[in-house]
């Protein structure tokens, strides 16, 4: 590939990402067909993509070379997952779908198990842990001042731990004119709790809104330096 | 047989004459009478008031006919009926013949006939027959000695000269063949060749005692009575007899209902009152019935019912009313009905009709006038009156539903089933039921207020999903559209106007210590150590995750490490390659050569996959997409040494969703034995992912959270990048961003309260009006 060629490679995949890029932008107007063609466009290449990720990358290295070209333990050790392979493929009938079924009871539950214990290890047991931690007057390699903020911290982290889990429980008595209402102290902790719902949510609003400002600077930075030599060729 | 004994009038068997009650059968041989005279209406005392020598010498027919001496004082008590029956009875005495126009029963207080009452033609055939016949002496005798011997009790006596008049014909038709009744007497074996058949029957199942059965020959006047029957009975009921043989069985029927009428006397010539006769309904009365009736003195010969003769004529009159079919029986005489249903009439022409109660007298009294015109009545015949006792005794002829038969055309025929073919069959259920009228049920739904309502609102409704709802025209932008395009190009107008002047100078963002802590660990990155890489976030957030790590990625290819790229994605392979594409255009960096990074690819199962890899690299990629086809990748090069996820001398993981995030802490956290592990991660994902960097132990090595991050970790190198040129741009745009976001989300609540209220103010003057 000379430059020439990759020039006008490069020119071509600039003005497909700007047209595309374009069509995009035209939702703000509403649904049309140029946004349509636009999302069509990415979810076709996105799957094909896909297919030749899988392919090159799982089928062909992981199935079916050793099943050609390898030994016999690893024609043997290939012939577990090609025969669930095949039973996952008729899946896509209504009367022989049930023959998939193992397949897909074999995979949900080693998937299942191995997120159960990646859960139990790697996220509730340190997560427990460290919000125990949080209320610790001496840690080590903290001075004193460091010491109160860090109990302030573990303090507000252990109210707003138990005023989220008390919003979240719904049991209740009946009350006047037999309205179903929770315990008054309960009533309180579950509103301090929404609170810090309320933060939460607005913390993942503002970075979702961050992630796509980031996403529309980057795209206008595309179509800035895409025009520019094209408007401003000096 | 001796003169003292008696016969049963039961069994017919002898019995001495002291004897009250039969030896054999127990049979009353005695009548009991004057047990309850005194209580007796005075009209059926004087009924029984005989003189006792003439009851001891037995009354004639006359004089049992005639009232009792003494009675005269009560003659103006009785009816004038009766009065006029005695005395054409005594007139009649000297000449007429004894004849009984209806059988006799052997009924206790009866008068018996006199021997001298016998009429001569019966006497005459008697001895014809017995001579001819050859009879035993002794029956001869027997028979003689019981004309002549002493006269037995009035009933029993009646019955001996009734039993001994038994002279069957042998032109009875089949009819009456069929049907006749056992003749009570003992007989000896007749003359076959005079004996009909129906009486060779009857007599081989009698016990036959002493006397031959005799075999007269019929008299003249039974067999043209018998002929005029036949007659009077194909003329009255032809379509039955030829039609259906049902009908003979509704005769023999007739006859078994009248059975106890047609004892051994019933071929005796009746004796007919003339009165009674002129009373009847003469137009119905056939020829042969009128000849017969027409009495002349001397045939003429009323008899009189003791109360037991009229219980038993009420007991034949009822079954024969309820007969359905009456033939003309001459030995009956008095009925002729026809078989119409519904019309039980019939013409009484029977000599006793007034001698039978009252509802008895009516009821055919009614029938007659239904079927026959009403004959005037005869002057000098006074009409019977009832005693008060009888009157009450009427039984209501209302409470007894009487169900009209059908005539058999009427008949339906059964079409199915397995009486098909069979015509009169009686119905499933009783006629009764049929005739009911059905219970009338109302179809007015109860419904209560509510319900009503309900009702309505969802017939409302239903309507309404009928009715086609106008469309509103929708304008060309609506104003939600334009507050859209208005933010939009607010938004584009401030990063433009950044990006090109420069308007606003935004300063690096503060290092903090999750990116102090980051570019600590890649600072203390071994010269060209192993890193591994894991680009999972999607195409869309390429623009946000390129510029968080790409200061991170310039401070790796400096020091020089060893980037082995995988992605738990499928497009994460050529995020990856773009990723080291726009980090060599940003730092000036040459990777591309396979000996300075590895695209491993894709690894395939989620978090199974994840495991596996995290437990033997090698073996789940073994291949590189970016390296030859001959390579060997896990032998030759910087990845020789790798067999483990902790043989990497750094893991970092570049994601937007946290949940990829917590799939590889959790799964990696066993094996990343003090090797670090960074988090570079979306700003939407760092709420979820900080608690495993701000926790203790802390999980997380080093974190990047958004722009900022980058931007803060370029700072921190003073080198440029993506991060700090996009965090220069946004200086104006977040701003811009968050002021847009108070006030129009200010605005937006105030409309909303604002339209709410308006709204309430509404439902209330709606409620008010």
């Amino acid at each position: 590939m000379n430059l020439e060629s990759s020039a006008l490679m490069e020119l071509i995949g600039g003005l497909v990402g700007f047209f595309l890029t374009v069509m995009v932008f035209s939702y703000i107007l509403g649904d049309n067909p140029f946004f349509r063609v636009s999302i069509n466009l990415f979810i076709g290449a996105s799957a094909g993509y896909a297919l030749i990720v899988a392919w090159y990358s799982v089928i062909w290295p992981q199935l079916l070379s050793p099943l050609i070209f390898g030994g016999q333990s690893e024609r043997l050790f290939v012939l577990f997952p090609l025969i669930f392979a095949g039973l996952l493929l008729l899946k896509m009938s209504s009367r022989l779908s049930w023959f998939g079924s193992p397949a897909v009871a074999f995979l949900v539950g080693v998937g299942a198990a191995t997120a159960v214990g990646g859960a139990v290890i790697g996220t509730i047991f340190p997560q427990v842990l460290a919000a125990i931690n949080a209320l610790d007057w001496n840690p080590a390699g903290r001075g004193p001042g460091e010491a109160w903020l860090q109990v302030a911290s573990g303090l507000v982290l252990l109210v707003g731990t138990t005023s989220t889990l008390a919003y979240f429980h719904f049991g209740a008595r009946p009350g006047l004119g037999g309205v179903p209402r929770r315990s008054p102290w309960l009533e309180i902790v579950a509103q301090i709790g929404k609170g810090f719902i309320a933060v939460t949510l607005g913390a993942t609003f503002a970075g979702a809104f961050l992630a796509a400002f980031a996403a529309l600077v980057e795209r206008l930075e595309f179509l800035r330096e895409f025009l520019t030599p094209l408007i401003f060729p000096g | 047989m001796s003169m003292a004994d008696v016969r049963c009038p039961l069994c017919g068997k002898l019995n001495p004459a002291e004897l009250e009650i039969c030896r054999f059968c127990q049979a009353r041989l005695t009548p009991l009478t004057g047990a309850g005279g005194s209580e007796l209406e005075d009209w059926l005392a004087s009924l029984r008031n005989v003189p006792e020598g003439e009851k001891d010498q037995g009354p004639s027919e006359a004089d049992w006919w005639a009232p009792p001496p003494g009675a005269s004082a009560q003659d103006d008590e009785l009816p004038d009926w009766l009065a006029d029956i005695r005395s054409q009875a005594v007139d009649s005495e000297p000449t007429k013949k004894p004849q009984s126009a209806r059988p006799d029963r052997p009924t206790a207080g009866a008068p018996p006939p006199r021997e001298d009452a016998e009429p001569d033609w019966l006497q005459r055939i008697r001895a014809r027959k017995l001579e001819d016949e050859g009879a035993p002496a002794d029956n001869l005798e027997a028979l003689g000695s019981s004309e002549t011997e002493e006269p037995l009790p009035d009933w029993l006596a009646g019955l001996s000269s009734a039993e001994s008049s038994i002279e069957p014909a042998e032109d009875i038709p089949d009819w009456l063949t069929a049907n006749k009744p056992s003749p009570s007497v003992d007989a000896a074996q007749p003359a076959s060749d005079d004996i009909p058949e129906w009486l060779l029957g009857r007599q081989k199942s009698q016990n036959v005692e002493g006397e031959p059965l005799e075999a007269p020959e019929i008299p003249d006047w039974l067999a043209g009575i018998d002929k005029a029957a036949s007659k009077l009975e194909k003329s009255e009921t032809p379509t039955q007899e030829e039609d259906h043989p049902a009908s003979s069985v509704d005769q023999s029927d007739w006859h078994s209902s009248s059975e106890p009428s047609l004892p051994d006397e019933s071929l005796a010539p009746p004796s007919f009152p003339p009165s009674i006769f002129s009373a009847s309904a003469d137009a119905e009365i056939p020829d042969w019935l009128s000849g017969m009736a027409a009495p002349t003195p001397q045939e003429s010969a009323p008899e009189e019912k003791t109360g037991q003769d009229r219980a038993t004529d009420n007991l034949f009159a009822e079954r024969a009313e309820n007969a359905p079919v009456l033939g003309a029986s001459p030995f009956e005489g008095e009925q002729v009905t026809s078989s119409t249903p519904g019309e039980p009439g019939r013409v009484s022409v029977s000599p006793f009709v007034e001698d039978l109660p009252g509802f008895e007298d009516e009821s055919l009294a009614e029938g007659a006038s239904s079927a026959a015109p009403v004959l005037p009545e005869e002057p000098g015949l006074a009409r019977a009156e009832l005693p008060s006792w009888l009157e009450a005794m009427r039984p209501v002829e209302a409470a007894a539903p009487v169900i009209p038969m059908r005539s058999q055309d009427e008949q339906k025929v059964i079409s199915s089933g397995p009486l098909a073919g069979l015509r009169g069959v009686l119905p499933a259920e009783p006629e009764i039921a049929s005739q009911r009228a059905p219970q009338a049920y109302t179809l007015k739904l109860q419904l209560s207020d509510t319900q009503r309502a309900q009702a309505e609102m969802l017939e409302k409704m239903i309507k309404m999903e009928g009715k086609p709802r106008e469309l509103r025209e929708s304008p060309v932008i609506s104003s939600q559209q334009l507050l859209r395009l208005v933010v939009f190009l607010a938004l584009v107008a401030a990063v433009l106007s950044q990006s090109i002047f420069g308007l606003v100078s935004s300063p690096p963002p503060v290092l903090s210590p999750a990116v102090f802590s980051a570019r600590a660990a890649v600072d203390n990155l071994p010269a060209g150590a192993p890193v591994l890489v894991a680009v999972d976030y999607p195409a869309g957030f390429s623009g946000e995750m390129e510029a968080i790590a790409s200061g991170i990625f310039d401070h790796l290819m400096i020091k020089g490490a060893y980037l082995a790229l995988v992605s738990s994605q499928p497009a994460g392979p050529a995020l990856a390659e773009h990723l080291i594409a726009s980090t060599n255009a940003n730092g000036g960096h040459t990777y591309q050569d396979m000996m300075q990074y590895a695209n491993l690819g894709y690894i395939p199962g989620g978090t199974a996959g994840l495991f596996a890899f995290v437990q033997s690299p090698q073996q789940l990629l073994p291949d590189a997409l970016n390296a030859a086809e001959d390579a060997d990748l896990w032998n030759t090069g910087p990845l020789t040494n790798i067999n483990r996820l902790s043989d990497f001398g750094m893991v970092i993981v570049i994601t937007n969703d946290p949940e990829v995030a917590r799939a590889w802490v959790e799964q990696t956290r066993r094996e990343l034995v003090g090797k670090p592990l960074l988090m570079l991660v979306s700003a939407q994902a760092e709420p979820v992912v900080r608690p495993y960097y701000e926790g203790t132990p802390r999980l997380v090595s080093g974190m990047l959270a958004g722009v900022s991050s980058g931007a803060a970790y370029e700072a921190s190198l003073a080198r440029p990048g993506l991060g700090g040129a996009y965090w220069s741009i946004s200086g104006l745009g977040v701003p811009l961003a968050i002021v847009l976001v108070v006030l129009l989300g200010g605005l937006g609540w105030t409309i909303d309260r604002f339209s709410k209220s308006n709204a309430s103010v509404d439902a209330r003057k709606e409620a008010s009006s």
